[in-house]
């Protein structure tokens, strides 16, 4: 049964990213998500520290608050010492993440958060952490959470997908005709926030990104809608995740490493394929012109 | 017939990386003319087109569309911007392109209705692009391209359409489809507001014509505005007293207008 | 108490192990600042970030086939992997439609997997239990033992050298890789030896800092240097230096804190040096702004005072003192502001007298109110030439950009104009 949860709550995460991923990829915005990842953690441990729980609500809170702060830094840099548009970013999430780490050294022995969890979750022990009502085992906290996260992030993107379709092809034209472009920005944002934040116990920071970036842009090689490109990267979320989980255990090692390892090797095995058709396409094309 | 003014501008100015892209623009232009916005190269074209339809901030000034402040007019508005300025590999359809042009009017979560769908499809075929409905836009080419964005327009069914650069890069059998497809819109009362650098068309084109060299050289009727004399000072070279100005602006951080 | 002892320990080199750590983190963050300025400059931070995570499974694999933790296998496996990373980066973009961000960070986060993947591997199966490869994530300098600083030393003096070497097609290629090439560099083998040397300073520098803030060694000191300096080579000596003081402090710390990692201390520090020199850097921070808007709204102020007495002046050539509330009329701006402004005129000679007996301009005042007028009125006739602009739309214009006129451009309009002596609105341009 543990199986089974942990692959499900793999599963969960690798579907609110996949959705979110699939048009951060568009933006050419993927690296931002890997800036949120990061820079949420001091908000994540601040908040852990003073409620002494992994309560998701106040640990939302922090995390907000953080990405407010590390905002404020990017725009300090850029807006008000020019300083140019990579750096500024680059700076203001290291900062911040190495605080988080401090932090998380010196509360060590109070709080029940190390450093390596941070970056590689610790996805093994979600079956043990069980929600109850009354007598009766619901399942895992995390589940729970995952799952309600993806239907906030399902039904966010669903009521606004024209609006967020059209910002992500075309800003200009949104623009024109009168979109607030900034605010579905900031929209996409916040679910990017709330995904990095709930999935952070589970598969840390940087592994959140392999699932951002990884599925959707498999699946972008694949298809030419992208409609199906979301439900194709969810699918190929899943199936890595599972196939991930195994090999993890086969291996011995952290299940969520062997998932982006996963995660990489299909992307490879589908990019080779995708050269090697439009090769052949190519070649076809060449030969019957001469 | 629209009569009236289209676009009315003041002091329109907008300053980029201590360059002036425009420089107190003011104008006043007619409704249901085609209108071409010529200037060399870097000459603000596209910055005017913006700061016009508010996808760029002003420094300084103002405009108004049918003598209103834009936000009351947006449905009227539409837009084709640069071709190169999209990403031509993003997944999606024509149809998907062409049906973006209806969302300003629709809903969060409404469906296109038959009659949307049928604007779609007329919009496909006043471009000859029905045949391409269900190709993906990665596929087309680069006059394709152009009438995609043009059928988007007007899926819109805006009454002032603004083009940046529509016969950039396009074969002359679309050069040709293009212009006539305007002259018709303009016939239905529309007013075209066309970026354009072909010196050769332009006459033949236009029946206004804004020159724009950073500042406005000249406006008007296009038999009033476009002779050699005009063109020289349009084509002959940026005012680089201005230039040295606008970068001191900047770099000392001044103030353009002060109380 | 003993925190403090602790650190008088360390700076007084009173255990030997100090020093190593010391000579350590300084080779290590000196050589990552100096490496950084291009990667900065390069506006390649993000490749960095991508370098320093992709190096952690060749650290993994080099221990499993090293079978024990050799800093050399485990510089040369972190080299190998970091290579390869930058190269699938460029593969993947030139080869696709993907575009570099998206590659970026899945390659960052793919390799990043696969590493921690083999760590945790190791860790688990008992051989590498007591690795201590761990520390490779956040760094911990203080596991460096004199082999080490050897090794680092010697390296580190190779990259120096090259960097020297090479030190004006880097900073070609930094600035303008076109130029570069159209003047003859040789552009492809100058990347090749920049990003050779970039993947060694990070394979070895992620020893300190740890791979996952490694990109802000290389990138945060020279932003922070960028403030106070146009200069390459300032910029790179002060990158150096940045780096240097923030390794000393991190390492320190880490050092004294058992338990501590080195990386996110040496991290908050170049950072808090990149805020404060962003606030008073000379070159573009905070205070020379603050400082500028200031000087210009006293500039501002003085000349739209002095303004004023040139239309009093003209109205009454001979009066012997114009009274406030006769100077108020005609002045656009608050009682208080006019007041402070004939303060500052005074200031300057500019003008004289007081409320009581009025005030005057002195010839200098006179011919300084001459020439804002002319610049004003230079400028309008400008505008109105060249612009086609009615004569009653270009007086809001100088109005703002009378005061930001050089004499040199003064001259060019003057020339321009043929010497005029009428502006649009037929007032006479005073000389």
């Amino acid at each position: 049964m543990n199986d089974i949860w942990i692959i499900i709550t793999a599963s969960l995460v690798a579907a609110n990213a996949a959705i979110l991923g699939s048009f951060l990829i568009m933006r050419r915005m993927a690296m931002v998500g890997d800036a949120i990842s990061h820079a949420v953690l001091p908000g994540i441990v601040i908040a852990y520290f003073l409620t002494n729980s992994r309560a998701s609500f106040p640990m939302l809170m922090g995390a907000a608050a953080s990405g407010m702060i590390v905002t404020t830094f990017i725009q300090f840099f850029n807006k008000k010492v020019k300083l140019q548009n990579d750096a500024s970013i680059g700076i203001s999430y290291t900062f911040l993440f190495a605080v988080g780490i401090i932090l998380i050294s010196f509360f060590g022995s109070n709080v029940d958060l190390d450093q390596e969890c941070v970056l590689y979750g610790e996805i093994a022990y979600v079956p043990i952490d069980t929600l109850f009502i009354g007598e009766l085992n619901i399942g895992p906290r995390q589940f729970w959470i995952l799952l309600t996260t993806l239907i906030i992030i399902v039904s966010a993107v669903i009521m606004a997908y024209r609006k967020l379709v059209l910002t992500t092809f075309d800003e200009a034209f949104a623009s024109a005709i009168g979109i607030n472009v900034v605010f579905w920005q900031y929209y996409l944002m916040a679910g990017v926030s709330l995904t990095t934040v709930v999935s952070f116990e589970s598969v840390g920071a940087v592994l959140v990104i392999a699932f951002i970036a990884g599925p959707p842009a498999t699946a972008y090689l694949l298809t030419h809608s992208f409609k199906r490109m979301i439900y194709l990267s969810i699918l190929i979320g899943i199936v890595c995740s599972i196939i991930g989980y195994y090999t993890a255990v086969w291996l011995n090692g952290s299940i969520a490493g062997a998932i982006s390892s996963v995660i990489g090797l299909v992307f490879a095995i589908v990019f080779a394929v995708d050269l090697f058709k439009r090769r052949q396409v190519s070649r076809q094309v060449t030969q019957t012109s001469n | 017939m629209m009569t009236g003014n289209s676009v009315e501008t003041h002091n329109l100015t907008v300053i980029y990386n201590k360059k002036p892209a425009i420089w107190n623009i003011d104008f006043t232009l007619p409704a249901g003319k085609i209108i071409g916005v010529m200037g060399p190269n870097g000459s603000g074209k596209s910055t005017l087109l913006k700061a016009i339809m508010g996808i760029i901030e002003p420094n300084i000034g103002y405009a108004k569309i049918f003598d209103k402040d834009l936000d009351d007019v947006r449905e009227r508005v539409s837009y084709v911007p640069q071709r190169q300025s999209v990403d031509w590999d993003f997944p999606a359809s024509v149809w998907d392109v062409v049906a973006m042009g209806r969302y300003a009017r629709k809903g969060m979560l409404k469906r296109l209705s038959a009659e949307d769908k049928s604007i779609i499809e007329e919009s496909l075929e006043k471009v000859n692009m029905t045949a391409f409905a269900q190709r993906q836009i990665s596929q087309l080419s680069g006059g394709q391209q152009q009438r995609v964005f043009l059928a988007r327009a007007l899926a819109q069914q805006a009454d002032i359409y603004f083009m940046d650069e529509p016969f950039v890069g396009v074969d002359a059998a679309t050069e040709e489809a293009i212009i006539n497809l305007l002259k018709s819109m303009r016939d239905q009362g529309k007013t075209l507001i066309v970026v354009h650098h072909d010196l050769h068309t332009a006459q033949d084109y236009f029946e206004w014509m804004v020159l724009l060299n950073t500042r406005l050289v000249r406006v008007g009727p296009v038999e009033d505005v476009f002779n050699q004399e005009t063109l020289t000072e349009t084509y002959g070279g940026t005012l680089t007293t201005l230039s040295k100005v606008a970068s001191l602006l900047q770099e000392k951080s001044f103030p353009m207008r002060h109380k | 108490m003993t925190f403090i002892r602790e650190i008088i320990s360390f700076f007084t080199f009173s255990e030997p192990n100090v020093k190593v750590v010391f000579l350590g983190s300084l080779i290590l963050c000196a050589i990552s600042g100096l490496v950084g300025t291009f990667t900065f400059l390069r506006k390649r931070s993000l490749i960095g970030d991508v370098i320093s995570h992709a190096v952690l499974p060749g650290i993994a694999l080099a221990f499993i086939i090293g079978h024990q933790k050799n800093v050399l296998y485990l510089i040369i496996g972190a080299t190998i992997t970091g290579w390869i990373s930058t190269y699938l980066v460029e593969y993947i973009t030139r080869h696709s439609k993907i575009k570099s961000d998206t590659a970026i960070a899945l390659i960052l986060s793919v390799f990043f997997g696969i590493g921690v993947l083999l760590l945790t591997h190791i860790q688990h199966t008992g051989a590498g239990s007591q690795s201590g490869l761990d520390q490779f994530i956040f760094g911990r300098a203080s596991a460096m033992n004199q082999s080490d600083i050897v090794l680092f030393g010697s390296v580190g003096i190779v990259i120096l050298v090259l960097t020297l070497i090479f030190f004006r097609g880097f900073s070609i290629l930094s600035f303008d890789e076109g130029y570069a090439n159209a003047i003859g560099f040789p552009i492809a083998w100058l990347k090749l030896i920049l990003s050779i040397i970039t993947v060694i300073t990070v394979a070895m520098g992620v020893q300190a800092v740890g791979v996952v803030l490694m990109s802000a060694l290389l990138i945060t000191p020279a932003a922070a240097a960028r403030f106070w300096t146009n200069k390459i080579h300032i910029l790179a000596i002060l990158a150096v230096l940045f780096a240097s003081i923030s390794g000393i402090i991190g390492s320190a710390v880490s050092y004294t804190y058992n338990g501590m990692p080195t990386g996110p201390w040496i991290v908050v520090i170049v950072s808090l040096l990149a805020f404060l020199s962003a606030i008073i850097g000379s070159k573009t921070g905070i205070l020379k702004s603050w400082n500028l808007r200031r000087r210009n709204n006293v500039k501002i102020l003085k000349e739209n005072t002095i303004k004023l007495f040139y239309a009093l002046n003209s109205e009454q050539p001979d009066n012997s003192g114009f009274q406030f509330s006769e100077i108020a009329e005609n002045a656009r701006m608050e009682n208080t502001t006019l007041r402070s402004g004939l303060k500052l005129l005074r200031k300057e000679g500019w003008l004289i007298g007081n409320d009581r007996q009025g005030y005057q301009t002195t010839e200098e005042g006179k011919r300084e109110a001459r020439a804002i007028v002319r610049k004003h009125r230079l400028w309008e006739l400008y505008i109105s030439k060249y612009m086609h602009l009615q004569p009653d739309h270009v007086h809001d214009d100088a109005e703002g950009i009378e005061h930001v006129i050089t004499p040199e451009i003064e001259r060019e309009l003057e020339e321009q104009l043929d010497f005029p002596k009428l502006d649009p609105h037929n007032s006479e341009i005073p000389y």
